[in-house]
């Protein structure tokens, strides 16, 4: 049940621009495992959609570059190394992405019918006949209604919810072994969000999918992942799973995160912990950890050295000084989580 | 909740329509009454396309309303024109939605800041207005020196501070909010929410707060109304409301909210919603939310529901109650 499917090792990516080089993603790996989903979290300009978009490869030259030791590993092989015409065969059948914005990502001019069938003749020999009987069966298994007559319908004609239903039909076209969900829901209202994540957990289940979904909203997390990556600054600062990351977060970042969202039977108008600042400029990232300039709990050796990885468990581990001895020693405490709790 | 609740703002049956050619009129705000005091938070919520945005821009007069009346202090200020609509702007301001385009990109931040005071010719003389400029981006967390910096140098939380700091220039009482977060990082919306919330306190501001987030308008209203395709669904103390929602709307719209605790979330029941929100042009009388509301009867496709007082103040309009 839990053999490994992808596994990437310190991704790094730039962007070059007239104002310099943005190293958007500085050293991130994570492991998903066949079947799971993991959640990466994070703000906007946290490098989370950089970094997806980097395990199918869509990083373009020029200005992107992933940078040369970087490793993407999926399924045993360093898709990194692919040349053109494996990526075309990867891209689409072994791994699939759903996009943030349903209003943009379809192709107005094509009925959405073509849209989904397109992906399946590109990767199977089949006719058109059956690849309409796949299309179909696809529309059904995202629950659209009268999918003989929304077959031959514009996107134009659909909601944004239903949108976004197509868009995952067409991910779900050759049962990718790999899903990437960049922000799904975002777009949507909460009722029709609610009805999205079920499809999606159903589909999860069904098909036996690994997920990567990417968010910033706690809440959807909570519900969809096993595992959760949160990033900051181009950088993972903690991951675990949902239980170790809800209810012991290592990180100061994390667990600000956590209570920055006002909880539905929390007081009313009483203050909201804020973090407070911006994130940093990626142009000139900070030499220690990336976190230092927003942290209550910055000490020196933070704003110029880069916190390594303390491991808590198997599968839960987070970069902070904090963590190391010296400081343990130094300010007098055992447990990290209960300074962070008690702040 | 204020100590003497009078009432800053009444809105009595406003209706907006918009004419659609050839189609016939898009029902926006259809039919909607209710009361904001002095001093409180009053938060309207609804998904997109429910029109609680238009609510607020009718409210506030950047569209002229169709029928019904709107009247704040007392006064009828439906249709302002010349002096008394100078009278209701200078106490009425609006913070909106996206930071980077409610910006004028060729304007320093000092001279967004102090056009509302020109035109209302407050504090005159160069050197009061730029102290005056200096106190509001104190107020809301912003320095001095950003005075003459453009709107582009900011990211999209100064920029709402920068949005908030217009608005209070001209010593407004009453503010309407028009979802001031839902552009923003989470880490950041705690940031202006809390600011919100500290000059509320420390100016005795009245805010409609519009906004889709569930759980923040919980966090910052005193009392909660719910819209749906133009209909005022559900109305109470926010409190009341999140505990005891009435309206089987209200109801799915709650259960859908994802609770950040994974224990919680995975064992919550969310109330399955069909289908759709309709089309909300040319209505016809009768529930709104019927299509899609499982204890639907034949009354409700028949007889609009009205706002019932369900006692202290819960108000719910539908045929159940």
């Amino acid at each position: 049940m839990t053999n490994q499917l992808l596994a990437v090792k310190n991704l790094r990516i730039s962007f070059h621009t007239y104002a310099g080089e943005v190293q958007a993603v500085r050293g991130v790996s994570f492991k998903v495992n066949e079947g799971e989903c993991m959640a990466i979290v994070g703000e906007s300009g946290s490098g989370k959609t950089v970094t997806s978009k980097a395990v199918l490869g869509l990083i373009e030259p020029p200005s992107g570059e992933v940078k040369a030791d970087s490793s993407i590993n999926f399924a045993g092989q360093e898709v990194l190394k692919f040349t053109d015409r494996q990526w075309r065969n990867y891209r689409g059948k072994d791994a699939a992405m759903i996009f943030q914005d349903p209003m943009t990502s379809l192709n107005p001019t094509m009925k959405i019918g073509r849209q989904i069938m397109e992906n399946i003749l590109l990767h199977n020999k089949l006719s058109r006949q059956e690849a309409r009987e796949r299309t179909l069966e696809l529309l059904r298994m995202v629950n659209i209604p009268n999918p003989e007559e929304r077959i031959n319908q514009y996107p134009y004609e659909f909601s944004g919810g239903m949108r976004q239903r197509v868009v995952i039909a067409i991910a779900l076209a050759c049962k990718p072994r790999l899903m990437i969900a960049d922000e799904p829901t975002t777009a949507l209202d909460v009722t029709i969000q609610a009805q999205i994540l079920q499809l999606l957990r159903n589909i999860q289940k069904q098909e036996h999918t690994a997920v990567i979904m990417i968010t910033h909203d706690l809440g959807v997390v909570a519900g969809m992942a096993d595992y959760i990556s949160v990033m900051y600054a181009g950088r993972i600062v903690e991951q675990g799973t949902v239980a170790e990351i809800f209810s012991h977060p290592q990180h100061p970042y994390t667990s600000a995160l956590l209570k920055a969202v006002p909880s539905l039977n929390q007081e009313n108008k009483a203050r909201l912990q804020i973090i407070p600042g911006t994130p940093p400029d990626m142009i000139a990232p900070p030499q220690g950890c990336g976190f230092a300039s927003r942290c209550q709990y910055c000490m020196k050796v933070c704003q110029h050295r880069d916190p390594a990885y303390t491991s808590f468990s198997d599968t839960h581990q987070a970069a902070c000084w904090l963590h190391d001895d010296l400081a343990k020693a130094a300010f007098d405490y055992q447990d990290v989580s209960e300074v962070l709790n008690h702040a | 909740m204020p100590e003497t609740k009078s009432k800053l703002l009444q809105v009595e049956h406003l209706k907006k329509y918009f004419t659609i050619r050839k189609k016939g009129r898009l029902m926006a705000v259809d039919d909607v009454s209710f009361d904001i005091y002095r001093g409180e938070t009053f938060g309207l919520v609804g998904e997109s396309g429910c029109g609680k945005t238009t609510c607020g821009r009718t409210i506030i007069g950047l569209y002229p309303a169709t029928s019904g009346s709107i009247r704040y202090e007392g006064k009828d200020i439906t249709h302002l024109t010349g002096p008394q609509a100078h009278w209701f702007k200078k106490r009425a301001q609006m913070i909106f939605q996206d930071p980077y385009a409610s910006l004028n990109p060729r304007m320093t931040v000092g001279d967004i800041i102090a056009e509302g005071m020109e035109n209302f010719g407050l504090y005159p003389g160069v050197k009061q207005r730029q102290q005056r400029i200096q106190e509001l981006l104190g107020l809301v967390g912003l320095n001095k020196e950003h005075a003459n910096r453009f709107p582009h140098e900011f990211s999209g939380g100064q920029r709402q501070r920068i949005g908030i700091a217009r608005a209070l220039a001209v010593d407004p009482e009453f503010i309407i909010c028009d979802e001031p977060i839902s552009a923003l990082d989470v880490s950041i919306q705690a940031q202006v929410v809390n600011l919100l919330i500290k000059l509320q306190q420390e100016l005795g501001l009245t805010y409609l707060f519009i906004a889709h987030d569930l759980s923040m308008v919980k966090h910052i209203s005193d009392r909660v109304a719910v819209m749906y395709m133009g209909h005022l669904v559900e109305l109470a103390a926010s409190e009341e409301l999140y505990s005891h929602p009435l309206h089987p709307y209200t109801q799915a719209l709650l259960s859908a909210i994802p609770i950040p605790d994974p224990q919680i979330e995975r064992q919550k029941e969310v109330l399955p919603l069909e289908g759709e929100v309709g089309s909300p042009i040319n209505c016809q009388p009768g529930c709104r939310f019927a299509s899609r509301c499982p204890h639907a009867m034949e009354r409700c496709h028949q007889e609009t529901p009205v706002l019932k007082d369900l006692g202290q103040a819960h108000l719910v309009a539908c045929h159940l109650f």
